[in-house]
């Protein structure tokens, strides 16, 4: 990869590695330092490193600095604690965009990596499985009860029926 | 083996495990029984052993735990209710036709499957396109040039600015400022300064702030010029008169300076007056006084080819001067020497 390509990268990528980290650590300076971290890591490998490959070596890096940071700084949230969700508590939102923001928050990062992976990006399974270094086998389970457990927060938040997601919505 | 204590516990780790030799046991033993603190960390351990050990152990891992470490391949081996799978497989569009369509079953005859139809639905994070990486400029890279390049450029510049200064001011070598050698007589009141150090060597008494105009014609340039006439009053009118020693034919010719050329006047023999004002509209060139020893057969070939003149000064051939001494040391005459001709300027 040349430094042209390298620099297209940055055009590219650099907004989604923001977003995914930023949904991630719920920190713009955090998500900033990792984006940054992440394009020094790229701009170090650049040399040997083929352009096509550059966007999931990118979210390698910035999924396992996400990780570092994530265990450093204590701030996952355990499931149990998402379950205390006041009855009809989708009436405080505006939007689904907004509940599920929210239950991405109370989710194990394994969980919203891959979720976000596969939202945000529109990674395939054995991309998610190639950045976050999971087998397939384990992005498969985490993508099914990531998407499980969000139906549970949005049942939890109150939202029963088609109606009360049009409202929202 | 030597049993201390800082090697005590890790041979208490190792007795335990198994990984002594019958010779170590046998010490670690003797140790233990000579040494009450050796005992009493034998006796820590072992009891912590006996509290892990055996019943000690973890009943069981955590279930989802336990859920983690199965190798699924498929969704299908995922054990969780039929409906769910399918809602998953359909929500992440990788359902067949046949599952698509007995899900569709499963949510007409049942509407609480409906709702968590609806839920799934709902259950993909949209990305905020607005939400944009800040500063993003900064992570991209600008081409770093080796600084051999930039040396590199230095020295192309350099050379230009040689190779020009060589091709457009090389007959304006004669820089006053530059040479600091430069001698400054007096004459008549006015400051003549003479380009080159060895010009006044065969003059004697050639202290050469005593020099008077009228030792001039022994002065002696290099072809790279000699005299130049700077007049602190540019309006006042000068008319030098060449004295002619009779040991030396020596002739003053007035040569103008240009930017790119050096011409002669006609006659060289004529004294010429010097015009300042004409010498101030010469600008920094000025005016040249040039001194050259060409003896009578000089003069002559001087006269029939000019060029030769123009040749020699070209090529910089510069006079040098030889002084001769006496056996007492003292100097009794001075020759100059151009190209192969040796011409005696001065002898006591």
């Amino acid at each position: 990869m040349n430094i042209t390509e390298y620099n297209n990268c940055v055009d590219k990528y650099s907004d989604f590695v923001y977003r995914y980290l930023l949904k991630s650590v719920r920190n713009s300076q955090a998500a900033q330092d990792i984006v940054q971290d992440s394009f020094e890591k790229l701009w170090i490998a650049h040399k040997n490193l083929d352009a096509a490959k550059a966007k999931s070596y990118l979210f390698s890096c910035a999924h396992n600095a996400m990780v570092d940071y994530v265990r450093q700084d204590h701030r996952t949230s355990d499931l149990e604690q998402s379950v205390n969700i006041p009855q009809n508590a989708f009436n405080q939102y505006t939007d689904v965009q907004d509940i599920l923001q929210q239950a991405l928050q109370t989710m194990k990062p394994e969980q919203r990596s891959v979720i976000l992976l596969r939202d945000l990006q529109g990674y395939q399974y054995q991309e998610i499985a190639e950045v976050t270094g999971l087998s397939l086998a384990q992005v498969k389970v985490y993508i099914f009860r990531g998407r499980v457990f969000l139906k549970q927060y949005l049942e939890k938040t109150g939202i029963r029926s088609h109606s009360d997601l049009e409202e929202l919505v | 083996m030597n049993i201390n204590s800082d090697n005590i516990e890790a041979l208490i780790v190792d007795y335990f495990d198994g990984t002594l030799n019958e010779q170590q046991s046998r010490e670690l033993d003797r140790a233990i029984a000579l040494n009450p603190k050796f005992r009493q960390l034998f006796n820590e351990y072992q009891s912590a052993l006996d509290c892990t050990v055996g019943e000690g152990l973890p009943v069981a891992i955590d279930p989802e735990f336990a859920e983690e470490l199965k190798q699924t391949s498929d969704f299908n081996e995922i054990d969780t209710p039929y409906f769910d799978r399918l809602a998953v497989l359909v929500s992440e569009c990788i359902a067949t036709q046949a599952e698509q369509e007995e899900y569709n079953q499963m949510i007409l005859q049942d509407d609480s499957k409906l709702r968590s139809a609806v839920l799934y639905s709902y259950c993909k994070i949209k990305p905020n396109k607005d939400l944009q990486c800040p500063y993003k400029n900064n992570l991209k890279r600008s081409q770093i040039r080796p600084l051999r390049y930039a040396f590199a450029a230095a020295a192309a510049v350099l050379a230009f600015l040689l190779i020009f200064r060589v091709v457009y001011f090389s007959e304006c070598s004669i820089d006053l400022a530059r040479l600091s050698g430069t001698i400054s007589v007096n004459f008549a009141g006015r400051n003549v300064q003479v380009v080159d150090n060895y010009v006044f060597e065969n003059v004697e008494n050639s202290t050469p702030k005593q020099m008077t105009y009228a030792n001039l014609p022994y002065a002696v340039h290099s072809q790279s010029d000699a005299v130049r006439l700077h007049d602190p009053e540019p309006q006042s009118t000068i008319s030098p008169t060449l004295q002619h020693d009779d040991s030396l034919i020596a002739d003053l010719c007035i040569a103008s300076v240009s930017e790119s050329k050096i011409s002669y006047p006609e006659d060289i023999l004529q004294p010429i007056t010097i015009d300042w004002k004409s010498i101030e509209e010469l600008d920094n060139n000025g005016l040249a006084i040039s001194i050259d020893f060409i003896g009578e057969q000089g003069i002559a070939d001087f006269k029939e080819d000019k060029a030769r003149i123009h040749r020699r000064i070209n090529e910089r051939r510069s006079p040098k001067i030889c002084v001769s001494y006496d056996e007492d040391g003292k100097k009794d005459g001075v020759s100059l020497l151009i190209g192969n001709r040796e011409l005696k300027v001065w002898s006591r």
